[in-house]
């Protein structure tokens, strides 16, 4: 569904990406794992149309992405959240998923200026719907600023949901979690997020990713170093090198 | 021919005041991430001080110039501590909407204290003008020249070779990375206002010389010309300020010689628009939007 | 009503529409120091109408607004892909550009033996349709009030619809708007040619109020005063550029004490203000706030 080829990129004098190579299918589940600075949220932008490559191709469901702009790409289902966690801090839980749904296809500038009655209650009984799979029912009218962490990222789950994505990129999605909170994430991922779709999942917490990705991507420097099943890769010499001295990588 | 490059020399002199203004902006810019614009209404209340001695006191020139930087300086002061300082770092147009209610404020106290039209300021120089062979170098604009270049040496040599200016350097680059290597930021951004405070009184110290007197408008003048120098040369590139003010005085110059006085600050105006859509970069900048764009996201 | 508070009032309802209009662009994030440029193309366009061209008041205000909306979607189309501080520039620059087009700007029919038309920097005179048609200044107030009382229940619409809610996700979180399939520009654009004929509309009324006319008038302090208004009074709602508007030339003017200090007192004013209340009184949280307590009070009420 997705393949990445040969794609490189770099800002000024640093190469970020180095020849990557990358087929997702439909409903894998793929971790990317490297220390920070490898490429991973890197390639995330490239998917999604953020930087244009130097070289290489992105291929989604054979149809080449790489030239589009990030509100063309959003629109053949493609979703993604952010590392550092964006949200409209300013707008309420419920708003936030709301107006995920205005670049659903068919929305026009009337629609946009007179909602219809019967589809502002469709729209806002999915919204609730979302809300109720994260388990943000009850905060529906707090401002999101006003949520704890776990909550916002949660929140940006539901978001990325709206559109019931194809493939669903997950850029540190327990980032900044305590362990308990971290396991209660990847439960949620497991059973709300992952059913359906293809998922690419970047992530620290190793654990994490073992439960819920059935194959692992390393990068280092922007390059592959190695792919394959959670077992064979987290043993694997060039990964254990890669992360030695770094605090890459933690078992939470 | 002959017209033509007169008025690019006229132009390049006066272009020295403005991009002295220039660099005034853009260190703020720099070191603020915000432009101040209160700049130019601070130097004119320092002009009216130095007024007043010389209407007055009958002040000495080297006095009126020394009591418009000391004036600019203090009225920079209150600018920095009340928009800039008492703000907090996220709040960034927070603190340009608070400097655009000062410069309103200051513009009115501008109008109080000195409500006639115009008021005198001691020449520059009373020298006759240079002529090298068919061209005028009037004396004023020559004089400004001259120390504007010698003040754009003094903030390079301040820049470059003092460790205030590594400091002011750092901030620039990067303010957090700064404050670790133990940079007392607050200090920083207080003495580079300060430092830029002066250099804009002694450029419209040097330019109402030449003119030989102030108005109410000046302060809007400033801001104005420091401006579109400052985007014109490139935002943030104090090379690109000192040329974007030398292109902007030339400009004004020619349109003022070809198309008259109703068009001069037109076509100012008309070449920073222009400059803006095609290159925003500036002059020195680089034309790269997918750059500036990626930069900016931080992802 | 004495005819100073009509006066007044009615300054505070034309300003309100310059107000508005910044502030729509200030919800999409985009910072406009050229909004009277487009006041002054309503005002301007809308006096040639009625006093060289015999046109009554509805269709001069009405092909006012639209050049000045279709000059800000140009404008946007050209400006509105550059970074906030550069597409700020260059607002004010296209604005002094108008404004000094102005200056140079000379049109002039006779009328019954006299010259009638803006004269560049000698200005436009004998704006005279109130006159001529007999409404009186407190109709006139009136007629101000109503439109703009239109023009804030379509904002309040907006604030409740999609398009509405888009423009706000532009302003808070642009590149996330843009992740989530929201073309960013044609958006901006958008709102930037409402904001003109949101301009356009208060030029046209300001035009017939004053009866006179000079591109001095559409400075660049006209365009801070506009924004300033707006990021005062908040930018949580509609109400907040009127707050602003009300701020400082409804109850600061009636200070009598501060005469002639007014801009000293509300510049300084804003500027503590904002130290305490960085986005305006009734900002995003406050109205959340507002909102949620209304709520729970009528619940409860139930």
């Amino acid at each position: 569904m997705l393949r990445v080829e040969g794609l490189s990129h770099n800002f000024g004098g640093i190469e970020a990406l180095v020849g990557l190579d990358l087929v997702i299918a439909e409903r894998d589940v793929v971790g990317l794992i490297g220390p920070n600075g490898s490429g991973k949220t890197t390639l995330l932008n490239m998917i999604t149309g953020i930087y244009k490559p130097a070289a290489g191709r992105i291929r989604f469901r054979d149809r080449e992405i790489s030239g589009l702009e990030p509100h063309e790409i959003v629109t053949l289902g493609i979703s993604r959240t952010f590392q550092n966690l964006r949200i409209y801090n300013r707008m309420t839980v419920s708003d936030n998923v709301w107006v995920a749904q205005h670049s659903l296809p068919g929305v026009g500038l009337g629609e946009l200026l007179l909602a219809r009655a019967d589809n502002e209650r469709r729209d806002r009984a999915e919204v609730e719907r979302l809300l109720e799979l994260v388990g943000l029912i009850e905060r529906r009218d707090s401002l999101a600023q006003d949520l704890t962490l776990p909550d916002q990222r949660r929140l940006e789950l539901a978001r990325a949901l709206v559109r019931s994505p194809d493939l669903l990129l997950l850029d540190e999605p327990a980032g900044g979690m305590t362990p308990v909170e971290t396991g209660t994430m990847a439960a949620l991922i497991r059973d709300v997020a992952l059913p359906g779709r293809a998922c690419v999942i970047i992530e620290h917490k190793m654990d994490m990713i073992s439960a819920l990705c059935g194959r692992i991507c390393v990068l280092n420097f922007g390059r592959k170093i190695a792919e394959g099943r959670p077992d064979d890769v987290l043993r694997h010499p060039r990964v254990l090198e890669a992360y030695l001295g770094m605090e890459g990588m933690s078992h939470a | 021919m002959i017209d033509f490059i007169q008025n690019c020399i006229d132009g390049v002199m006066i272009g020295s005041g403005y991009a002295l203004l220039a660099i005034g902006f853009t260190i703020v810019f720099g070191v603020l991430r915000r432009l101040n614009l209160a700049y130019g209404p601070s130097i004119m209340l320092g002009a009216f001080v130095g007024t007043l001695l010389y209407v007055q006191f009958q002040a000495q020139i080297l006095t009126v110039a020394i009591a418009t930087v000391i004036g600019a300086v203090v009225v920079g002061m209150y600018v920095e501590r009340l928009c800039f300082w008492a703000i907090r770092r996220g709040a960034a147009i927070a603190s340009m909407v608070s400097s655009f209610a000062i410069w309103m404020q200051l513009e009115e106290v501008a109008a109080i204290i000195l409500p006639e039209r115009t008021y005198p300021f001691p020449a520059l120089t009373e020298m006759a003008p240079l002529e090298i062979g068919p061209f005028f170098l009037r004396s004023e604009p020559l004089v400004m020249f001259v120390v504007a270049v010698a003040l754009m040496a003094v903030v390079h040599t301040v820049l470059y070779r003092t460790r205030f200016g590594l400091a002011v350097r750092a901030v620039s680059e990067n303010p957090s990375a700064a404050r670790f290597m133990g940079i007392h930021i607050d200090a920083v951004m207080f003495w580079a206002f300060a430092l830029v405070s002066a250099i804009g009184g002694v450029a419209g110290f040097l330019i109402l010389a030449t003119d030989q007197q102030v108005t109410p408008y000046f302060g809007l003048w400033v801001t104005f010309k420091g401006l579109i120098a400052m985007m014109l040369g490139g935002m943030g590139s104090l090379p690109g300020a000192i040329l974007g003010g030398l292109v902007l005085g030339v400009v004004e110059t020619q349109s003022l010689w070809y198309l008259g006085a109703d068009y001069r600050d037109l076509s100012a105006y008309f070449l920073l628009f222009l400059i803006l859509i095609v290159r925003p970069g500036g002059i020195m900048g680089q034309a790269l939007p997918e750059q500036e764009r990626a930069a900016d996201r931080r992802v | 009503m004495d005819d100073y508070v009509v006066s007044v009032l009615s300054n505070i309802g034309m300003i309100s529409f310059l107000a508005l209009s910044a502030y729509l662009l200030l919800l999409t994030g985009e910072i406009s120091f050229g909004q009277q440029a487009f006041f002054a193309i309503g005002a301007y366009l809308s006096a040639i109408a009625t006093a060289m061209w015999g046109w009554p008041l509805w269709s001069a205000l009405l092909l006012a607004a639209a050049a000045a909306a279709a000059a800000a979607t140009v404008i946007g189309i050209l400006t509105l892909r550059l970074r906030g501080l550069y597409f700020s520039i260059a607002t004010l620059a296209f604005a002094e550009m108008v404004r000094l087009l102005f200056v140079i700007f000379h049109y002039q029919v006779v009328i019954d033996g006299e010259p009638v038309g803006p004269d560049g920097a000698e200005g436009f005179r004998d704006i005279r349709w109130v006159f001529e048609n007999n409404v009186s200044a407190a109709e006139y107030m009136v007629i101000i009030y109503v439109v703009l009382f239109i023009v804030v229940a379509l904002f309040f619409r907006l604030e409740r619809s999609r398009l509405g809610s888009i423009f706000r996700m532009l302003g808070e979180d642009t590149l996330l708007a843009e992740m989530q399939g929201l073309n960013v520009i044609r958006f901006k654009v958008l709102a930037s040619g409402i904001a003109g004929f949101i301009a356009g509309i208060g030029g046209a009324f300001y035009a017939h109020f004053t009866t006179y006319l000079e591109p001095q008038i559409f400075n660049v302090m006209l365009g801070v005063h506009g924004l300033l208004y707006g990021l005062i009074g908040g930018l949580g709602t509609a109400l907040g550029p009127l707050i602003g508007v009300g701020l400082d030339i409804g109850f600061l003017e009636a200070i009598r004490a501060i005469q002639g200090y007014r801009m000293i007192v509300f510049g300084g004013l804003v500027a503590v203000l904002l130290i305490f209340m960085p986005r305006g009184i009734l900002d995003e949280e406050r109205v959340h706030w507002i909102r949620m307590t209304w709520r729970r009070w009528r619940n409860a009420a139930r």
